[in-house]
């Protein structure tokens, strides 16, 4: 009987591993289409950031009164997607939700990816780039930028290291088994699995090191999205002078990055041909925990609109008509609808939950999160306190231009391109934790 | 029949009033005040104040007010200007201007004149003054330090007379006001000399600004002089250096704060750092 275990355990450890590293064998040429593409993007958004250097922000249109412009909506957005490496390797696995193992390398690669290309972007929208060196030498730490310097830097570190704790294992056993790859991934394989074996002392070390980062990270998460809305509350303008604007962005980032997962599960279960892994079951669960997410972020949205648009007063109520009737109205509708409601209605039924429908769902979320950092940003920007006078009419206007756009495009590609490259390295579920969670009841597995 | 006389007879009583108190209404009582001002940098000008009677005396801006130079036979319009919001208008005296009229003995004599309007009457005032002129000398001799002032007037034909029996007031310019030091009348050369105080407080190389000043005289009007010497003590100014949000330094508690957490988080890291470093150390072969 014991005999009989053993052997299933160790066929099943096979396919786990045969599955999970069969994207990582040389003769594997996965998305290099995609890649092309990918660097395509990034090449013109480089164009363009270059005529921005040469000649001055002028390129863009931002001007004194919308002085942040799409780049900082852009930022928030990959802040905010950021925030779902917590939320996997922390608050999921703390809270012993084990379906969720297949997903912490995922979302710990995309917290990565997103949290590069957000402190890229920040200093895409310095005038002067030449002199972000000032910020870290001169800079006044009562100001909020300050802490959203030191956060980032933080917070991309414990993502670095929250990645590189779970991967030791299957990197040891991707120098153990991928004797055919290229030289250059053998030694980095060799390198960074640091002499792993498993041995019960390794395994006591490695325990202890996950679950230490597992509790820091959920603060410093928090941290860095509720620092960002700081970035706002502490400024004056209206609609930014809200208590509630760090939960208001943290749950917000939640939802977002809860969304950008499903979207990457449903990528790489088909290119990657992992649908023994990234199960329907899954979807579910993941659809679930956005409904959940969304219902939290809807809550938090009442908040932020109901008491200034009860009251009505003076510029706060101009920028509250402007987004309800204004200008801006038929994109705030837009965002609130088929960015929250929507999906909360969809996803509550069991159709809704499956693997395509999940897919529109989570872009329709993340277009809306991307546009509703557009709508915390601008309007608030064009209603400033002291009335626009004796300016030229694009002051009272911002339509992002091409280089504006190029650019924020060429940032989603670096973080797409960054995903990739790692996903095309590493093994993207974590093939020591599902050994050691499905390999005693390999029933479990769905085949 | 007795009720309805006697309402037309109130009714009128009524409307008598008010139609007096609407086409009768009394004008303003107006005022002008006229000073004589010389500056340290020898510029002379008249300045006329006028004021107009509410339930005080107020300033009347936009006023017209004419300057003249008056002798006993000819009264010759100098100029007309506009008061500001303070009711002041300011005229000033060019030597070269062929309208000024020299009077006997010196005097020269000037009347400004509010010609008023339909709720303000007129108003005018005379003033005679003799031009005068201060010279402050510094004197220094081991460590007595004085000071010396002449005051003098320019008689009929230009010759220099001393001013005899006249108040001469001492004040260092502080930051905000002058401070007085000293007060004596001239002797019958026009001179007073001032020991000055040893323990006055300079600028940060002890320079002091000291003003002469002759104050609102009958005859002389106002008139200053001034010069600069370093018989101050140097003062450093106070450098105050404060710790705030809106200061260069951050306040002390945000400081350790921020140390704290920080140091916390990323002592975490290396212990991290080094439990990676561990892993590798610890014998690897099971």
């Amino acid at each position: 009987m014991v005999k009989e275990k053993l052997f299933l355990n160790d066929q099943f450890n096979q396919k786990v591993e045969k599955d999970l590293l069969a994207h990582l064998l040389p003769h594997k040429k996965v998305g290099n289409i995609f890649i092309f593409i990918l660097l395509a993007i990034i090449l013109v958004g480089i164009y363009a950031y270059y005529r921005q250097l040469r000649y001055g922000l002028i390129v863009t249109s931002m001007r004194d009164y919308t002085s942040w412009g799409v780049y900082i909506s852009n930022f928030v957005f990959l802040v905010a997607i950021s925030l779902v490496g917590s939320l996997f390797s922390s608050i999921l696995k703390l809270s012993k939700a084990t379906w969720s193992t297949p997903l912490t390398r995922i979302s710990e690669i995309i917290a990565i990816a997103a949290i590069i290309c957000a402190s890229v972007i920040i200093i895409v929208d310095m005038g002067r780039p030449d002199r972000f060196i000032n910020v870290l030498i001169h800079g006044r730490i009562q100001s909020p930028i300050i802490w959203d310097v030191i956060i980032i830097t933080t917070y991309l570190t414990i993502s670095v290291l929250l990645l590189y704790i779970s991967l030791i294992p299957d990197l040891a056993i991707c120098r153990d088994k991928l004797t055919d790859a290229p030289r250059w991934k053998k030694w980095f394989y060799k390198v960074f699995s640091i002499n792993w074996h498993g041995t019960p002392e390794q395994n006591n070390i490695l325990h202890k090191v996950s679950f230490m980062l597992s509790v820091m990270v959920i603060p410093v998460a928090f941290a860095i999205h509720t620092v960002t809305s700081w970035l706002f509350s502490t400024t004056w303008r209206p609609g930014w002078d809200s208590t509630n604007l760090g939960p208001y962005f943290v749950s917000g980032a939640l939802m977002a990055g809860a969304a950008v997962i499903i979207g990457a599960m449903y990528f790489i279960r088909n290119a990657l041909n992992l649908k023994d892994y990234l199960t329907d079951k899954l979807f579910d669960h993941m659809g679930k925990l956005l409904v959940l997410l969304s219902l939290v972020y809807l809550y938090f949205n009442i908040n932020e609109y109901l008491g200034p648009a009860f009251k009505m007063v003076g510029v706060e109520g101009e920028h509250i008509i402007e987004l309800f009737f204004g200008k801006y109205a038929s994109m705030y509708w837009l965002v609130q609808v088929f960015g929250l409601v929507l999906p909360i209605v969809v996803l509550v039924f069991a159709w809704g939950r499956k693997p395509l429908p999940m897919l529109i769902i989570s872009i329709l979320v993340l277009l809306g999160a991307w546009f509703k950092r557009f709508l915390i940003v601008i309007p608030s920007l064009q209603h400033p306190y002291l009335p626009i006078q004796d300016v030229d009419e694009s002051y009272r206007h911002y339509i992002p231009s091409w280089e504006e756009w190029a650019i924020t495009f060429a940032s989603f590609a670096g973080c797409l391109l960054i995903i990739t490259f790692l996903v095309k390295l590493l093994p993207v579920i974590p093939i020591w934790e599902t050994k050691k969670e499905e390999g005693g009841e390999p029933k479990q597995l769905e085949v | 029949m007795k009720s309805v006389i006697k309402h037309i007879l109130i009714i009128s009583l009524v409307a008598t009033i008010t139609t007096d108190n609407i086409f009768a209404q009394k004008k303003k009582t107006a005022r002008v005040q006229v000073g004589y001002f010389k500056n340290y940098d020898k510029a002379e000008h008249l300045v006329a104040t006028l004021i107009v009677k509410e339930k005080r005396y107020v300033p009347l801006s936009n006023g017209v007010i004419h300057f003249y130079s008056v002798s006993d036979t000819s009264r010759v319009l100098l100029s007309k200007i506009h008061t500001d919001n303070d009711g002041k208008a300011v005229f000033i005296i060019n030597d070269d201007n062929p309208k000024i009229i020299k009077g006997p003995s010196g005097v020269f004599t000037f009347e400004v004149e509010y010609e008023g309007n339909s709720s303000v009457n007129a108003a005018k005032r005379k003033i005679a003054i003799k031009r005068g002129d201060l010279e402050v000398s510094f004197f220094q001799k081991d460590s007595t330090k004085s000071i010396e002032v002449s005051a003098t007037e320019i008689g009929l034909n230009d010759q220099i007379i001393p001013i005899e029996g006249v108040n001469i007031l001492l004040y260092v310019q502080g930051t905000f006001s002058l401070l007085n030091f000293g007060k004596e009348k001239t002797d019958e050369n026009g001179i007073i000399h001032i020991d000055f105080p040893t323990d006055m407080p300079g600028d940060t190389t002890g320079v002091l600004t000291i003003v002469a000043k002759i104050d609102d005289n009958k005859t002389f009007g106002t008139i200053e002089s001034r010069g600069e010497m370093n018989w101050g003590i140097p003062i450093e100014p106070v450098k105050e250096k404060q710790r705030g949000l809106g200061d260069t330094d951050a306040p002390l508690w945000m400081v350790y704060t921020l140390i704290i957490l920080l140091s916390a988080v990323w002592f975490h890291y290396l212990y991290v750092i080094f439990l990676i470093v561990k892993i590798k150390l610890v014998n690897g072969s099971i």
